[in-house]
């Protein structure tokens, strides 16, 4: 008796539901615009189909806003006393012993992809910014034009096989990722250093403090989408997809 | 006598050959807003308006405005009617320029190498180049497109997040629900127009 009332609540559902997403899928005004192949090339559109993957935008858009709220009010403030204290070089020479430290990760996913100019790149600037560089603390290669690579992970060695990147997500405090990078950056800090450190407190001070510097390095980027965008959502996540298929293009 | 003439010509000349190379036309372009931003004529902080006055002058010409808000509007550009588009083009230029004075009033003396430049077609090209500093490393490429004499900017791509991509996702998410009215609106109101 209640078999074919189930039923039927299924069927409408995905009714319902194919009915959303064609509506989400198709531009606004699909058959107003003709094909025109001319326009389309010379717009790049057809490079694009669409927006990028979110389908989980009503929850990303919910922890932007938090992630927004805990950037102004307490991330900020936090960065101006830390700004005050350590002069920028001293928060670049941070930025580039935590960056040298991470030459494992690369190694690795440079390897994965079969990418031997990247990992002979990789550890020759590893070497000279060890040694001539205080322990990674002064990048001494940043200008050496045959040494400059782009860095490599986990999630761009899975892309390299094929998987796609799979819905946007933006975390908590960690903010805007994707399924597959969130699980890439997982695997990632198996090789990274920081992660085998002990004891636990000393760890998690030393990612923290890693994490806070980058972010205090990209906070004026941040500041600057937010203002220059009309919409700061669409905005960050344009930005997130762009840099990380250009990553995974090198 | 006929050499002078001819050196004459060759000088004559010279402004118009220089822009006919993409680079050459960054260049002049980046070297003109650097040479306004540390200029001494500008020190005192009462100047900095004129300052600015001066390099808005010398942006006005650098990107291609009809460009710009085609490729930014994409699919889009064509529900625009012709007097939303007369209406759109020099809104959508004047927020561009003012996102290009903010950045160029943090320059603070880092150094543009021109990479590489590629010509795509008679009329397309790219100009690549890095920013560096003694803490930056930050590649940007321009790309430009000839009309007429001159080529002009269409996009700029930083780190390799390009400008116009980056509006067409916001233009598309609003549009989506929203008129192209309510856009031009939006663009008046962040314009302070």
């Amino acid at each position: 008796m209640n078999k074919p009332l189930l039923f039927l609540c299924l069927a409408i559902g995905i009714f319902l539901l194919q009915g959303c997403a064609a509506k989400k899928n198709s531009p606004a005004s699909g058959e107003a615009l003709p094909a025109d192949q001319e326009y389309e090339e010379m717009y790049d559109e057809a490079e694009e189909n669409g927006a990028y993957p979110d389908s989980i935008e009503g929850f990303n858009r919910g922890v932007f806003a938090f992630n927004d709220g805990f950037v102004t009010y307490i991330f900020s403030p936090i960065n101006t006393v830390y700004t005050g204290f350590f002069p920028p070089d001293i928060r670049a020479g941070f930025g580039n012993f935590y960056r040298n430290l991470g030459y494992p990760v690369r190694l690795i996913n440079a390897l994965l992809q079969f990418k031997f100019d990247k990992m002979a790149k990789e550890t020759a600037s590893f070497a000279m910014n060890t040694v001539f560089g205080v322990g990674g603390l002064f990048n001494v290669t940043r200008n050496m034009e045959s040494l400059q690579s782009s860095p490599e992970d986990f999630s761009q060695t899975l892309a390299f096989y094929g998987l796609g990147s799979g819905t946007y997500l933006v975390l908590p405090i960690l903010g805007p990722t994707t399924l597959r990078d969130a699980v890439g950056s997982v695997a990632d800090s198996f090789a990274h250093p920081l992660t085998y450190v002990t004891p636990d407190s000393a760890k998690y001070a030393l990612i923290g403090h890693d994490k806070g510097n980058a972010a205090s390095a990209q906070l004026p980027t941040y500041m600057s989408i937010k203002e220059e965008s009309f919409d700061h959502y669409t905005s960050m996540k344009d930005v997130y997809f762009q840099y990380r298929i250009g990553l995974e293009k090198e | 006598m006929r050499i002078l003439f001819l050196l004459l010509v060759l000088l004559l000349h010279a402004p118009v050959l220089a822009q006919d190379n993409p680079t050459s036309y960054i260049r002049a372009n980046v070297d003109a807003v650097v040479g306004i931003l540390t200029s001494p004529e500008y020190e005192a902080e009462t100047d900095k308006d004129a300052q600015l006055r001066q390099i808005e002058a010398v942006v006005d010409n650098f990107f291609d405005s009809e460009e710009l808000s085609k490729r930014s509007l994409g699919q889009y550009w064509r529900l625009f009617t012709e007097e939303q588009k007369q209406e759109f083009m020099p809104l959508f230029l004047k927020l561009i320029k003012q996102v290009y004075l903010k950045k160029s009033v943090s320059y603070n003396g880092e150094v543009v190498n021109y990479n590489q430049e590629i010509i795509k077609s008679d009329t397309l090209a790219e100009v690549h180049t890095t920013l560096t500093s003694p803490t930056l490393n930050m590649p940007i490429i321009y790309y430009m497109i000839r009309k007429d004499v001159s080529w002009k900017v269409y996009d700029v791509s930083v780190e390799n997040v390009s400008l116009v991509k980056n509006y067409r996702s916001q233009f598309r998410s609003i549009l989506q629900n929203n008129s192209p009215d309510y856009l031009i609106a939006t663009l008046k109101e962040k314009t302070n127009e």
